[in-house]
C-alpha cells in the first residue's frame, strides 16, 4: 500500500489549475483525497501529477436564489450535511451527504471528487440525477455545462476530460417547491464503513399539501449501485404521477424499479435481492418523500 | 445477580475458600497498567522497531489462485539501483527448508516454488532501503504462469478432479470418524430424527495492527534474533528455526510487550519471520523489516478461519428429551493446514454444549482449496459447532412443537451431575445451566416484555404490521478453557493405536513464572508467555502481589523470549487466567520460603524462627527485619540465588485422575468450563432481511475474576467480534478463487452502528480444578455470540418456518429463505 512515484501541485486560483491540468500529461486533480489516495497506494491508479485543489477557495460556495441553487466543487460534505440553504431548498442533498462514510470522511471529502469519481453507488450521483442537476465543468479552453444525464456514462467513466476541473453543480428550484415538496434519501448499508448496497433519492411535489388526496405533480426516483450508473427510474415515476398516492401505484413504481435495474452482483447482494431492494426502497422513497410534502 | 447469590447456589463442595474481603488484589477492578502508555502513545509495537541501517521488504504475490510458475524475470528487478535483494521459491529451496506444516507429510515454501497456490502467495521478496523503493521494485519482477483449474467449491474440491498438492494425491488429506456411546442404537430406537444443513462462512480476526517481522543474523555467532508480533512465540518457534535449518537456541524470538491483537491469527506468522530472517542472512546480517499492509492481511495473511458445511440430525423423543447427534462436516483450510486436527476436534470439548446427551457420532473431512490458509481465531472452531448444534435444536423444537427455551430445559445436565464427563470425555468443571438460563429470561422478560420494553406485545404486534419481526431466544453456550498440550499433537500419533495408549505416555507443557528481588525491593516478574492485549501484565502484578503481601505498582512484568523461555503452550484457548493464577501461587510460595531462608541464614537461625510477611522477613526473637530491599542486598554475593526463583504450574487436568482417559486417547482436553446465557433481541425486516440488534442481554460466567475490567472488556470484544460474525463478516472468494474480501469496505468489521447496547451480568461459579476457581474467558463471545444472535433470529422469523441456514446471516441470505418461504 505504497503509491508509485507522483509529482504533486498545488495552484493557488482555478486559472493556475486549468493551465497544470492542460499541461501536464497523466494529471489527476486531488480534492478531499478520500477515494483517489486509496486507489494510489494499491497501485491501482498511479498518475503522474496530482493537482491539489484545496486551494481554490473560489469552488467553495452554496448560493440559492429563486430560480437555481448552485453548489461548489470544493464543498465539504459536512458543508453540505449542515448547510442550512440547502435543509430549505433541496433538502435531500443534507440527507444524503449525512450518510457518506464517518464524520472523519465526511470532513474532507467534496462534492466535486465524488460527482468526478463516477461511482454509480456514491450518494451525490444518485441524488444529482433525480434532481436533474447540471454539472460545470471547466479547462483553460473555457467552460460548459453537462446534464447529470449525460455526464455519468460508466462505472468510474464519466464524461470529464482529462484537462476539465468539475466546478461545481446547479440544480432547477422550480420543480421543488418547499411548501409542497418531500425529498428523501434512504441507503441499505451493511455496515458504516462501506458502500451502500443500494440507496435512492426521492423527491414528490403535490399539488395541494393541505388536500385529503393531493395528486401527485411530480416524482422523481433514483437508485445507486443499481446499475453502472446512478440510474433514474422514469417509468416508475410515471406509475404515481398525477394521481394521489396509492399502494396500487407504490407497488407498480416499485415493480417498474425491479425490472428497471441491472445491478453488479455482490459478496452479499445477488441480483435478485438487489433487484427486491430497488423495488422495496422505491415504494419507501416515495412514500417518505409524499409523506414529508404533506407534512 | 449478586456474586454472593450466585455462590450460594453453588454446589457447596466446589466452593473455595473466599477471600476476606479487602484483603486481596486479585478480584478487584483494577485499571490495566498496560493502558497507560497504549493510550497515549508510548507503547511500541513491532513498527517501531527499527535497528541502525534496517531494510525493508516486500513481497511479489501472485494474483493467480491456482497455476504453475513458468518463470521468474528478476532482472529488471535486480537493475534497480536501489535493490538490496531479490530471492525466489527456487533460491530459498536451494539453502533452507519448506516451513513445516499442520499435516506431517505436507510442507509449505516461505515463497511459491514450481506453483502457486492461493491468490495473495508470496512467490518473491525484494529489500530495499523503504518500502515505497520497495514496492517499486516490486512492480518489476515479472512471472509468467501457466494456469490451471482453481478448486474453490470444498463440496466439490472432494471429487478429487483436480488436485492441488499432487504429492499428497488428493484434496482430503485427512478425515476422522468418531463414536461416542451407542449413536445408531440412540437414532433407532428415538421416537423422531430431525436433520438440517448449515453452513458457517470463512470467518476471522482482524487485529487492528497486522503482522510484522525484524530479522538481524549475526554472522559472527552464527544466530538470528527476530522481533516479531507473533502469538506462541515458545510454543510453535519450530515453524521458524526448523526452516532456517538451525536450532532453537540459534534462533531468538522477542515479541513486544504491545501487539495490536492476534486473537490467533498471529500464531501463523512463521512465513514473514523465516522471510526477513533468510534476507538479512543474504545479506550478510543486515537487518531487515517487513510489516503487512492491510491488503495483504486480509488477502493472503495466513489468517483465515473456519470455514464448515454441517450436516446435523438430532435423534429426538416426542417428550423432547435428545438421545443422540450426529455431526458431519467439513471445514476449508484453504491451501495448506496450519493447526487443523486440533480445529476441527477441538469442539468434542464442549461436544453436546450444555446438554446430557450420551450418544454422539462426530465426523469430519479435511478440505484443500485455492484459498488462503486457515490459523486460529477465537473459538478455535467451536463456534461453528455451537451454532450448528443450537439450529438443529431449534429446527427440531419446532418439529416437536415445544417452546425452544423448554427443550433446552429438559436437556439440560443438572447441575447436580457436576463436574460432568462428556461421552467424549472431557470434563465440565461447574455450572448451573438451568438456573443460568432461567435468570436470563426473567432479566428479558422483567425489563423488556412490559409496556415501554422491547418486547412490549403492542409493540411487537405493531412492528410486524409493518413488516419488522421481533424475537429473542434464550440459549447457553459453554466455553471451554485452558487446553491441554499433549492432544494437540494428535496428528503425529498412529490414532488406532491411542485406544492403547498408556496415560503415562502423556506429555502436559506446564506453565513458567519467574520473579526476583530488584536492588530497590520492587519485584521483577518474567511472563514466558506472549501477549496481544489481553493484560497479562495486570493480572501477574496482581496475582503476585498477593502471594507476597506487597503492592501491584512493586511488580513490574517483563516477558521472556523464546531462549529464554522454556517450550510451554501460551496464551491460547482461555488459558491464562488459570495458568497464571497456578503460576503465580507457586511462584509466591517458593519466593516466601526462600526470603525466610536467606533471612535466617542471615541472622543463623532456624526457619521456623523466622516469618515472611508483607514485603518483611521478622525474626520472631528480637526486633530484627529484613526488607525486600535488604534480602535483594544480602543476596548479591550467594552462590545459590535467594531472591530469584521459577515455578512451574502443572497443567491442571493432570492432577486429576477424572482425565485420565481423555489425555491418554488424545482427546481434546479442556478443564474448566466457563459459560454464557444469551438473549440478543432483534428486529428482522422481512422485505429486505436486514437484521436490527437491539439489544444484547447475557450472563456470563468465567468462574472466579480475577480482575472484572479486564472480564468484562473481554466480554464485550468477543461479543463485538460475535456480532461481525454472525451477521457481516467473511472472506469470500468468487468462483475463479479470486478473493472478495481484501479490504475493509469488503471485510466488514462491526462498529457503533452494528454493536447495540449490551446488557452483562457476571455471575461467578468457581472451578473446582483451579488454583483461584479461574476459568477463563479469552474466547467468550465470539464463540456463544453468533448461535446466540442466530437463534435469536430464529425466533423472529418463527411464521415463516425460517431456521438460519447460513453465518454469517447477512440481508440477502435471510432474504433467499423468506423467498424460498413464498415471503
Amino acid at each position: 500500500m505504497k503509491p508509485a512515484p507522483f509529482e504533486y501541485h498545488r495552484p493557488s486560483s482555478l486559472a493556475d489549475a486549468l493551465e497544470l491540468l492542460a499541461d501536464l500529461p497523466d494529471a489527476e486533480p486531488l480534492a478531499g483525497n478520500q477515494s483517489l489516495s486509496i486507489l494510489m497506494s494499491n497501485r491501482l491508479a498511479s498518475p503522474d501529477h496530482l493537482v491539489d485543489i484545496n486551494d481554490l477557495d473560489e469552488l467553495s460556495y452554496v448560493e440559492a436564489d429563486n430560480g437555481s441553487v448552485a453548489v461548489g466543487a470544493l464543498v465539504r460534505h459536512r458543508e453540505i450535511e449542515r448547510s442550512g440553504t440547502l435543509a430549505q431548498a433541496l433538502p435531500v442533498f443534507p440527507e444524503a451527504a449525512g450518510k457518506i462514510a464517518g464524520p472523519v470522511v465526511r470532513n474532507r471529502g467534496t462534492l466535486g471528487g465524488s460527482l468526478g469519481e463516477g461511482d454509480p453507488a456514491g450518494n451525490y450521483p444518485c441524488v444529482a440525477a433525480a434532481l436533474e442537476a447540471d454539472l460545470e465543468l471547466a479547462s483553460a479552453g473555457g467552460s460548459r455545462t453537462v446534464s447529470a444525464d449525460e455526464f455519468f456514462i460508466a462505472t468510474m467513466f464519466t464524461d470529464r476530460e482529462e484537462d476539465e476541473l468539475i466546478t461545481g453543480i446547479t440544480v432547477p428550484r422550480d420543480p421543488f417547491p418547499p411548501a409542497r415538496t418531500g425529498q428523501t434519501f434512504l441507503a441499505v448499508k451493511e455496515a458504516a464503513q462501506t458502500w451502500p448496497t443500494l440507496s435512492v433519492a426521492g423527491a414528490v411535489r403535490v399539488d395541494d399539501p393541505e388536500d385529503e388526496e393531493p395528486v401527485l405533480e411530480d416524482a422523481r426516483v433514483a437508485l445507486a449501485n443499481a446499475a453502472e450508473v446512478p440510474l433514474r427510474v422514469p417509468g416508475a415515476e410515471g406509475e404515481i404521477e398525477g394521481e394521489p398516492l396509492s399502494e396500487a401505484g407504490l407497488a407498480a413504481a416499485g415493480e417498474t424499479a425491479y425490472e428497471a435495474v441491472n445491478p453488479e452482483e455482490e459478496l452479499h447482494a445477488d441480483e435478485t435481492y438487489k433487484r427486491e431492494l430497488a423495488r422495496e426502497y422505491t415504494k419507501r422513497a416515495l412514500t417518505t418523500a409524499h409523506d414529508r410534502a404533506v407534512a | 445477580m449478586s456474586e454472593a447469590d450466585t455462590r450460594a447456589e453453588t454446589d457447596a463442595e466446589v466452593e473455595g475458600e473466599p477471600e476476606p474481603e479487602g484483603q486481596s488484589f486479585t478480584g478487584q477492578g483494577l485499571n490495566r497498567v498496560e493502558d497507560h502508555r497504549i493510550l497515549t502513545g508510548r507503547a511500541e509495537y513491532v513498527h517501531d522497531i527499527s535497528p541502525e541501517g534496517c531494510l525493508e521488504m516486500g513481497l511479489v504475490r501472485t494474483t493467480r489462485a491456482h497455476a504453475e510458475i513458468r518463470d521468474i524475470d528478476t532482472s529488471a528487478a535486480e537493475a534497480h539501483p536501489e535493490c538490496a535483494l531479490v530471492l525466489t521459491g527456487e533460491d530459498i529451496a536451494a539453502e533452507y527448508n519448506p516451513m513445516p506444516c499442520g499435516l506431517t507429510e505436507m510442507s509449505e515454501w516461505a515463497l511459491a516454488k514450481e506453483k502457486v497456490h492461493f491468490a495473495g502467495e508470496p512467490v518473491a521478496l525484494v529489500v530495499a532501503e523503504d518500502r515505497y523503493v520497495v514496492e517499486d521494485i516490486v512492480d518489476l519482477v515479472d512471472v509468467r504462469y501457466d494456469g490451471l483449474d482453481p478448486v474453490v467449491d470444498a463440496v466439490a474440491a472432494r471429487e478429487d478432479e483436480t488436485v492441488i498438492h499432487e504429492d499428497v494425491g488428493t484434496n482430503v488429506p485427512d478425515s476422522e470418524e468418531l463414536r461416542f456411546g451407542d449413536p445408531e442404537g440412540a437414532f433407532a430406537a428415538a421416537d423422531t430424527v430431525v436433520e438440517g444443513e448449515y453452513s458457517w462462512g470463512r470467518i476471522s480476526g482482524v487485529p487492528l495492527e497486522t503482522g510484522g517481522a525484524v530479522a538481524e543474523y549475526d554472522p559472527d555467532a552464527d544466530t538470528f534474533h527476530i522481533d516479531a508480533n507473533m502469538q506462541l512465540h515458545t510454543l510453535v518457534d519450530n515453524t521458524v528455526f526448523e526452516t532456517l535449518g538451525y536450532d532453537a537456541e540459534d534462533v531468538r524470538i522477542e515479541v513486544p510487550p504491545d501487539v495490536g491483537g492476534s486473537f490467533g491469527t498471529k500464531i501463523a506468522m512463521h512465513r514473514y519471520m523465516c522471510l526477513t530472517a533468510m534476507a538479512s542472512q543474504q545479506l550478510d546480517g543486515t537487518p531487515v523489516k517487513y510489516v503487512e499492509d492491510r491488503v495483504e492481511n486480509l488477502q493472503g495473511g495466513d489468517m483465515h478461519s473456519s470455514d464448515r458445511e454441517y450436516t446435523v440430525r438430532v435423534a429426538v423423543d416426542d417428550d423432547g428429551t435428545v438421545r443422540g447427534f450426529d455431526f458431519e462436516f467439513l471445514d476449508d483450510f484453504g491451501a495448506f493446514p496450519r493447526y487443523p486436527i486440533n480445529q476441527v476436534l477441538k469442539p468434542l470439548a464442549v461436544l453436546t454444549n450444555g446438554y446430557d446427551v450420551e450418544h454422539v457420532r462426530y465426523s469430519y473431512d479435511l478440505v484443500l482449496t485455492n484459498k488462503t490458509s486457515q490459523t486460529a481465531y477465537r473459538g478455535f472452531g467451536v463456534d461453528p459447532h455451537l451454532y450448528a448444534l443450537e439450529m438443529a435444536l431449534d429446527e427440531a423444537a419446532r418439529e416437536l412443537g415445544v417452546d425452544p427455551y423448554d427443550f433446552r430445559q429438559i436437556n439440560f445436565i443438572p447441575p447436580g451431575s457436576m463436574p460432568y464427563t462428556l461421552p467424549s470425555k472431557n470434563i465440565y468443571d461447574s455450572g448451573d445451566y438451568p438456573a443460568a438460563l432461567e435468570r436470563i429470561r426473567e432479566t428479558v422478560e422483567e425489563a423488556e416484555v412490559c409496556e415501554g420494553g422491547l418486547l412490549d406485545p403492542d409493540v411487537v404486534e405493531s412492528r410486524r404490521e409493518a413488516g419488522k419481526y421481533r424475537g429473542v431466544a434464550y440459549t447457553l453456550h459453554i466455553e471451554p478453557g485452558v487446553s491441554g498440550a499433549d492432544w494437540t499433537n494428535r496428528q503425529r500419533s498412529d490414532r488406532d493405536d491411542l485406544s492403547e495408549r498408556d496415560r503415562e505416555d502423556v506429555a502436559e507443557l506446564p506453565e513458567h513464572l519467574r520473579a526476583e528481588v530488584l536492588e530497590d525491593g520492587t519485584v521483577r516478574a518474567y511472563l514466558a508467555t506472549d501477549s496481544s492485549g489481553q493484560g497479562h501484565q495486570t493480572l501477574v502484578s496482581q496475582l503476585l502481589a498477593d502471594e507476597l503481601g506487597v503492592l501491584p505498582s512493586d511488580i513490574e512484568v517483563d516477558y521472556l523470549d523464546s531462549v529464554d523461555a522454556p517450550t510451554e503452550y501460551g496464551s491460547a484457548a482461555s488459558r491464562m487466567a488459570v495458568m497464571l493464577s497456578g503460576a503465580a501461587a507457586g511462584l509466591g510460595d517458593r519466593m516466601v520460603e526462600q526470603f525466610e531462608r536467606l533471612a535466617a541464614d542471615h541472622w543463623g537461625v532456624g526457619t521456623a524462627a523466622v516469618t515472611y510477611r508483607e514485603g518483611t522477613v521478622t525474626r520472631q526473637d528480637g526486633p530484627e527485619t529484613l526488607s525486600l530491599a535488604d534480602l535483594a542486598a544480602l543476596d548479591t554475593d550467594r552462590e545459590e540465588s535467594l531472591t530469584r526463583a521459577s515455578y512451574d504450574y502443572q497443567h491442571p487436568a493432570t492432577e486429576l485422575e477424572d482425565f485420565d482417559e481423555a489425555l491418554a486417547r488424545k482427546l481434546p482436553v479442556y478443564p474448566t468450563a466457563a459459560f454464557a446465557a444469551n438473549a440478543p433481541i432483534v428486529e428482522v425486516d422481512v422485505a429486505t432481511g436486514e437484521v436490527e440488534l437491539l439489544k444484547f442481554y447475557s450472563l456470563r460466567d468465567c468462574g472466579t475474576q480475577l480482575n472484572p475490567v479486564i472480564v468484562e472488556g473481554q466480554s464485550h470484544g468477543g461479543l463485538a467480534q460475535g456480532i461481525g460474525a454472525a451477521l457481516i463478516e467473511e472472506f469470500g472468494y468468487d468462483d475463479r478463487g479470486q478473493p472478495q474480501s481484501v479490504t475493509l469496505f469488503d471485510y466488514l468489521l462491526p462498529s457503533t452502528t452494528n454493536v447495540p447496547e449490551m446488557v452483562l451480568e457476571h455471575s461467578e461459579t468457581p472451578s473446582p480444578f483451579t488454583v483461584t476457581g479461574a476459568k477463563g474467558t479469552g474466547e467468550g463471545g465470539m464463540i456463544d455470540g453468533p448461535a446466540a444472535i442466530a437463534s435469536s433470529i430464529n425466533r423472529a422469523l418463527e411464521p415463516f418456518d425460517v431456521v438460519v441456514d447460513e453465518i454469517p446471516a447477512t440481508a440477502n441470505r435471510l432474504r433467499r429463505q423468506l423467498r424460498d418461504q413464498g415471503e
